[in-house]
């Protein structure tokens, strides 16, 4: 998840749509444009010397989000008064996304505490790649960014499959963390706009769970 | 571990006291730029690792093989609840009014 622009689910228009999408796009081509810079141009000593730019840089950003997440005084408002049932759902995706992460970590001979922290990232690609190059290595850093692009992008393709065939509050779940902004507009189109609050505050729940469940899970000792 | 959680919390504590009392847009700017500067130096550490460029196939593999799994596993879980989470909010709803 682009996680640049907040928005709110009233103001998901085409426009903001687009926001999103250039968001996006702007993240993969900044990755690309460093794979770039890494292969070709800069030379060894530069780059032993970016893991202090990564880390300055993810622990402003990790204090942003939270004064991001500090602000966002209506999503709890917005909470309490649907009742704190509506924190079943976010459980159950996380819940559900760790053990399906777990079991396909078996099969692909991958540790646990690597698989779970993968999944973890719920979607929102560029923290959790991020926080687990930085806390674990760069490798399961690659991984965890290239599965939570690839979550985004099955959500797209998958929440109308969902929605008309398997149940309405399923078709939030596998955009996990990503339903609070990019696949809101997917996931409203799918089961209708009654569902996006459901699905926003779900959406910022799993957000809040990330920079606290990734640094844990990848810490386990398997 | 302990870092990460406490610049979250810290940013938590200034948004919402709002110790920063400026402009949200410019929280906004100020994460992007930061993710774009940690964006671009991740990547330039994944080019120059040789290993890792040698891998990426394999990487593309394992990430739709979690990723779906990840899914797979959180429909399912809600799949089960379905009719409880329906009802539930329904009764909130109800009593809402």
């Amino acid at each position: 998840m682009a996680k640049g622009q907040r928005l709110d689910p009233k103001e998901l228009t085409t426009k903001s749509n687009r926001l999103v999408i250039n968001m996006t796009l702007m993240i993969l081509g900044s990755v690309a444009l460093g794979l770039a810079l890494g292969y070709w141009i800069l030379p060894q000593q530069i780059v032993s010397h970016l893991d202090t730019v990564t880390t300055t840089a993810l622990y402003l950003l990790l204090f942003g989000i939270g004064i991001d997440l500090g602000r966002q005084k209506e999503v709890w408002v917005r909470l309490w008064y649907m009742g704190w049932q509506v924190l079943l759902l976010p459980a159950l995706i996380a819940t559900g996304s760790l053990a399906g992460a777990a079991v396909s970590g078996l099969l692909l001979g991958l540790p646990f505490n690597e698989s779970t922290a993968i999944g973890a990232g719920f979607g929102w690609y560029s923290l959790s790649g991020i926080l687990i190059a930085e806390i674990y290595n760069v490798e399961t850093g690659a991984l965890a960014f290239i599965t939570n692009v690839a979550r985004e992008l099955l959500t797209f393709i998958l929440v109308p499959l969902v929605a008309r065939y398997i149940g309405r509050f399923s078709a939030v779940a596998p955009g996990g963390a990503t339903t609070m902004d990019t696949t809101l507009p997917v996931v409203t189109k799918a089961t209708g706009t009654d569902m996006a609050v459901i699905a926003f505050i779900s959406g910022s729940v799993l957000s809040t769970l990330v920079p606290i469940l990734v640094p844990f899970l990848i810490k386990l000792k398997t | 571990m302990a870092p990460v959680l406490i610049a979250v919390a810290l940013g938590i504590l200034v948004g919402h006291f709002n110790l920063l009392p400026h402009n949200r847009k410019i929280t906004e700017r100020f994460t992007t730029l930061c993710l774009f500067v940690m964006l671009l130096a991740m990547g330039a550490q994944l080019g120059a690792n040789e290993k890792l460029l040698a891998d990426l196939g394999s990487l593309g593999w394992q990430a739709l093989v979690l990723a779906f799994g990840s899914i797979v596993g959180s429909v399912l879980l809600v799949r089960l609840a379905e009719s409880h989470i329906a009802k539930q909010l329904q009764k909130s709803r109800e009593e809402g009014k």
